[in-house]
């Protein structure tokens, strides 16, 4: 996974430096690993959108995404993908 | 007085550089004696275990009584400071005997012993200035009296310059941007000039207390005027301005270095690296070998010299899965060893992953894992809370009023990344109590009140069309929001869709939202599709692709949001 230079600015529009210098490098490649197992294949929008989760330890936020799945049901990958508003059910505690 | 001759020999002897020791303070030279300096590197270096790099960073060490060192060391190490603190902080222990004593009971008696464990150095400095410090009231962090004492004590500022600039029109105007670092490091002149400066008219969002505390107007004007800015302005943040100089970002920027691994250079690296440093990392056998450990943070932040250590040692060897590319760039590997030979690691090994070895220290770790507060909530100690936390500032959550009332909103997260003073601020907060719903664990861990007050002072919320659109998760983003909402407000009402956007236009960013509306008005379709915003402002641009064929990357190339989003971010700022 690789950010590119236009990946970078929208990541500065959607979150502060200090979030974004917060970002533990082999923890997310967990996540994004886990997200691609998944089937996840938009998980690098995810984090441009969704940094802030992104910086759950990665078994956290496993286990936060398992919950997800189960919320969304089996076509999880379609729904998340179709509508972004969706990753909001991870926020919940 | 020792000649170079003699002095590179000790320095043979012991493994130090004699170029590093001399180029950092060449008065070691006039008032270092050769027996004396054997004496004391002996101590460090064989009775310590002080690492040569630590060393060299302190010349001044070499030339003092070694009785003295001694004296001091025995008194720090029966008062339980942590070791690694001082052993980078060496100069502390050249201080007199009985000043040492005095400070020390002194600080740790009105400020507690975790501040000594923070800001080590003020130990050189005579409590007396500590005491002139806070005769001044300042309004800031309590522990930021102890930077500003131990600044001063270096010969930083003074006691006129801080009054100077407390007595300043520009502190009334922009409190935000005098910290304990812009007090202890900034001369008023210099503040002025820059915030007189055209530079800050026009790019507010350059400029920090960090900027105000580190950085000259000239070199500000020499960056932002630069041809290298022009070109990378994505390169240059506030940390940029406020730690680089033109003439290092230039070499960087014309290396062939850079023209081979672009990807390995960001705005941090410019503010921290110099080439020399990087060319010596990327010719390295090391890099060749796992080019997958050096990331831009290494090179910003490590150096050649301990990732050969760490490549090289046994713990490597044993254990490569703990390290990685944060590793290289934050940890030594005396501190490695040191975790991995504990008794805490080996009873709970599951709690220690590269990141722990990557921020925690071992002493930090074992008061952590012998406290009375991780026998009573093991749960809240996952291996995020070692790398962070420490042990006083979890004591302070886990014994306050609020943890008490609301202990659904305190995670291993909130232990790991807030402090108890954010969380107090939010939870006696006005807005708490108006709109508790707002406030998760994720809101305590991230946000500050005062961006949150911000945020839901912004008079959209009144609107009936956004007030729907208030979520918990917009709030634990506050701080950016601030800025991204009025961007995105203003776009959907020049676009006429404000009474139709929903929360997935408002997790895009602005440039994504303004790229598709484009495409949209060019390609004729309706922004509005009965009633609802068209659904492929909802999707995640993988899945856009995927599905239509649309790609956003290139819309967005094509219909840049650049000018507007910038002036709108300066009006904000402002």
């Amino acid at each position: 996974m690789l950010l590119d230079d236009l990946d970078i600015k929208l990541l500065k529009e959607n979150f502060d430096e200090e979030t974004i210098n917060s970002m533990d490098i082999d923890n997310i490649s967990k996540i994004y690993l886990y997200l691609k197992e998944n089937g996840i294949y938009y998980a690098k929008d995810l984090i441009i959108t969704s940094l802030d989760l992104f910086l759950l330890p990665s078994e956290k936020f496993i286990k936060q995404f398992e919950k997800l799945k189960i919320k969304l049901g089996k076509d999880y990958v379609n729904k998340l993908g179709e509508d972004a508003s969706l990753i909001e059910l991870m926020y919940e505690d | 007085m020792i000649s170079e001759y003699n002095l590179k020999m000790l320095c043979e002897k012991y493994n130090i550089s004699v170029d590093k020791l001399v180029n950092k303070n060449n008065n070691i030279l006039n008032k270092g004696e050769f027996f004396e300096i054997d004496k004391t590197l002996n101590y460090l270096i064989n009775d310590l275990n002080i690492s040569p790099s630590n060393i060299e960073k302190c010349p001044s060490i070499l030339y003092s009584n070694v009785e003295n060192i001694r004296s001091n060391i025995e008194f720090l190490k029966k008062e339980h400071i942590s070791f690694i603190n001082i052993e980078t902080c060496l100069h502390v222990l050249n201080t007199e005997h009985e000043s040492l004593i005095g400070t020390y009971k002194y600080v740790v008696e009105n400020y507690g012993v975790e501040a000594l464990n923070k800001i080590t150095s003020v130990l050189s400095c005579p409590k007396h200035i500590i005491k002139d410090i806070e005769k001044l009231n300042l309004n800031i962090d309590k522990i930021g009296n102890l930077t500003i004492s131990s600044s001063i004590n270096f010969g930083h500022t003074n006691i006129e310059n801080i009054q100077k600039i407390l007595q300043s029109e520009e502190y009334k105007e922009h409190p935000e941007l005098f910290t304990s670092q812009t007090l202890a490091h900034a001369k008023i002149e210099d503040i002025q000039k820059i915030l007189q400066s055209q530079e800050y008219k026009d790019h507010p969002e350059l400029f920090t207390s960090q900027t105000l505390a580190h950085a000259k107007i000239e070199d500000i004007q020499k960056i932002l005027q630069s041809q290298e800015y022009k070109e990378h302005p994505e390169l240059f943040t506030s940390e940029t301005l406020a730690h680089a100089k033109i003439e290092d970002i230039q070499k960087m920027l014309h290396s062939q270095e850079y023209k081979e691994h672009p990807e390995l250079f960001t705005s941090t690296t410019l503010a921290y690296a110099n080439i020399e440093d990087i060319q010596k990392m990327l010719h390295s056998q090391e890099y060749k070998e796992h080019p997958e450990l050096f990331t831009s943070t290494t090179l910003a932040y490590a150096n050649i010299e301990d990732i050969q250590k760490m490549l090289h040692s046994q713990e490597y060897k044993d254990h490569p899965e703990l390290f990685t590319s944060t590793t290289l760039a934050n940890a030594k590997i005396e501190d490695i060893q040191k975790i991995l030979q504990s008794k805490e690691y080996h009873e709970h090994p599951e709690l220690f992953t590269s990141q722990t070895l990557a921020h925690a220290k071992i002493e930090d770790i074992q008061k952590m894992l012998h406290s009375q507060e991780y026998k009573e909530h093991p749960e809240l100690f996952t291996s995020e809370t070692l790398a962070h936390a420490n042990i006083a500032d979890i004591q302070k959550i886990l014994h306050s009023q609020e943890y008490k009332e609301h202990p659904e909103l305190f995670t291993s997260q909130t232990l790991a990344r807030a402090n108890i003073e954010d969380i107090q601020k939010i939870l006696q907060s006005k807005e708490y109590h108006e709109h508790p719903e707002l406030f998760t664990s994720q809101t305590l861990a991230h946000a500050k009140i005062e961006d949150i007050s911000k945020l839901l002072d912004m008079p959209y919320w009144k609107d009936g069309r956004y007030e729907k659109l208030l979520t918990s998760s917009i709030v634990a983003k506050a701080k950016v929001m601030i800025s991204k909402l009025p961007m995105l407000f203003k776009m959907a009402e020049e676009y006429e869709i404000s009474k139709y956007i929903n929360t997935s236009f408002l997790l895009f960013s602005p440039s994504k939202n303004y790229a598709l509306i484009n495409y949209l008005i060019e390609s004729n379709q309706p922004l509005v599709i009965e009633g609802k915003l068209n659904s492929v402002f909802a999707y995640q641009p993988g899945a856009l692709k995927s599905k239509y064929g649309i790609d956003v990357k290139e819309l967005i190339k094509k219909y840049p949001y650049k000018d507007d989003m910038e002036e709108i971010n300066k009006n904000v700022t402002r």
